[in-house]
């Protein structure tokens, strides 16, 4: 009820985003915030009840079908019929609620990530000008995203071994911060997927999928040159490019995050990107001083 | 008087607003903006972000809520385990922390001052 309430709370445009699971939108961080506050507290809440009514749906699938062979066995009357019709009425709407929570469900990205991140650079970002962003939110194995499928071979003990991959590029945004420097940034998932088959002494046929993904961050600085000397240090930075074009310079870079499983990054991957290249840009009065 | 905190992540600058109050923790003159909602507005988001963590080290853990007193919070422990230090910062000398250190030490000492604190010993 807590996840109906919530979902009830939510704007058009939310409840929109939450069925598209996408969102390309230019706000006002503070109207970013407020827009994804909401989908984040209702995602929350609906993961929490999923499990609830999932675990009610299971339930009372098992005691519709223990009591259907319990009455058989008393002999039916209307107390018994009442009690089937309840259990069955039951798991009808627990089956249903869990079927729309789990529509509901978005990428956890959205609270482990994107919030994190717009939340600590909320103050840095000019309020005047609005944010860029570009979300999905569905899941990263989704059949459009697949980029190629291997032939099934043999490894070890599986006698037949499948490797997926999946290329997800989840985020995008570009905002103006208040020292007048233009941030963008892109995440993107690339994600192998072996799905290996073994058979085991028994005869069973067992199958395992395990994840590799590695998060590519590509982010894009353009500091103003009357404020930044992006110089030499800078161009120490890891995997950095710098180009200057007079009025700005632009630094990008490139950073990969690779993890075992599909849970989202450290949002600190990002962050410690873009702080890397600040702390090694120089105030540009200093720099003509020194 | 002027608010007393420094606003940003990647780059610091003084808030520069009119304070409304002092906090009631740090002392430190504050605006509404930096007031924690959650303390009722007596409180900055420092000392509030100080506050909730002590309180998640003896609770279990929450999902946090990503507002102000997150950022706050997040932004003074990455500040103290990466050494970085945004441009436009003035914290090289003291911060919050170090004032809050120094304002409970003047307590104690004032207790001794009111006890006699050997002034009054001849």
């Amino acid at each position: 009820m807590d996840a109906w309430k919530t979902y009830r709370s939510l704007n058009p445009e939310q409840k929109q985003i939450l069925a598209r699971k996408q969102l390309e939108v230019e706000k006002p961080v503070d109207e970013l915030l407020a827009l994804l506050k909401g989908l984040a507290a209702c995602d929350s809440v609906a993961n929490k009840s999923q499990t609830r009514f999932g675990c009610t749906f299971g339930i009372l699938i098992v005691v519709t079908f223990a009591s259907l062979i319990l009455f058989s066995n008393i002999g039916w009357g209307p107390l018994t019929f009442a009690a089937l019709l309840l259990f069955v009425a039951g798991a009808v709407a627990s089956g249903w609620f869990w079927m729309w929570l789990r529509g509901l469900d978005v990428s956890n990205n959205l609270r482990s990530f994107v919030l994190p991140v717009l939340a600590l650079f909320r103050e840095d970002i000019d309020p005047k000008s609005p944010v860029r962003l570009r979300l999905d939110l569905t899941k990263p194995t989704l059949a459009p995203k697949k980029t190629a499928e291997s032939d099934a071979y043999k490894h070890g003990v599986y006698h037949k071994v499948i490797d997926t991959t999946y290329v997800d590029p989840w985020m995008a945004a570009e905002a103006v911060l208040v020292d007048g420097t233009k941030l963008r940034w892109s995440v993107t998932d690339r994600i192998r997927e072996r799905k290996k088959t073994k058979r085991n002494p028994r005869g069973k046929y067992k199958t395992k999928t395990k994840y590799r993904k590695v998060t590519d961050i590509d982010v894009q600085l353009a500091m103003k040159t009357k404020t930044y000397a992006v110089g030499h240090a800078v161009g120490q930075v890891a995997d950095v490019a710098v180009s200057d074009d007079g009025k700005r310079s632009k630094v990008d870079l490139q950073r990969s995050v690779r993890s075992a499983s599909l849970d989202p990054i450290d949002p600190r991957a990002l962050i410690d990107a873009i702080t890397d290249v600040y702390r090694a840009a120089r105030p540009a009065k200093k720099e003509a001083h020194a | 008087m002027i608010c007393a905190a420094a606003k940003g992540f990647l780059t610091q600058s003084d808030c520069g607003s009119p304070a409304a109050t002092a906090c009631s923790h740090c002392g430190r003159p504050m605006c509404t903006a930096h007031l924690s909602p959650a303390s009722g507005f007596s409180m900055c988001y420092d000392c509030a972000a100080t506050q909730k963590q002590q309180q998640g080290e003896e609770g279990e853990a929450v999902e946090p809520d990503y507002d102000d007193t997150w950022a706050h919070g997040y932004r003074a422990s990455y500040y103290s385990s990466s050494g970085y230090r945004p441009h436009g910062s003035t914290s090289s000398t003291y911060d919050s922390t170090d004032a809050r250190s120094f304002d409970q030490q003047g307590g104690e000492e004032f207790d001794e001052d009111e006890r006699g604190g050997g002034f009054d010993a001849s």
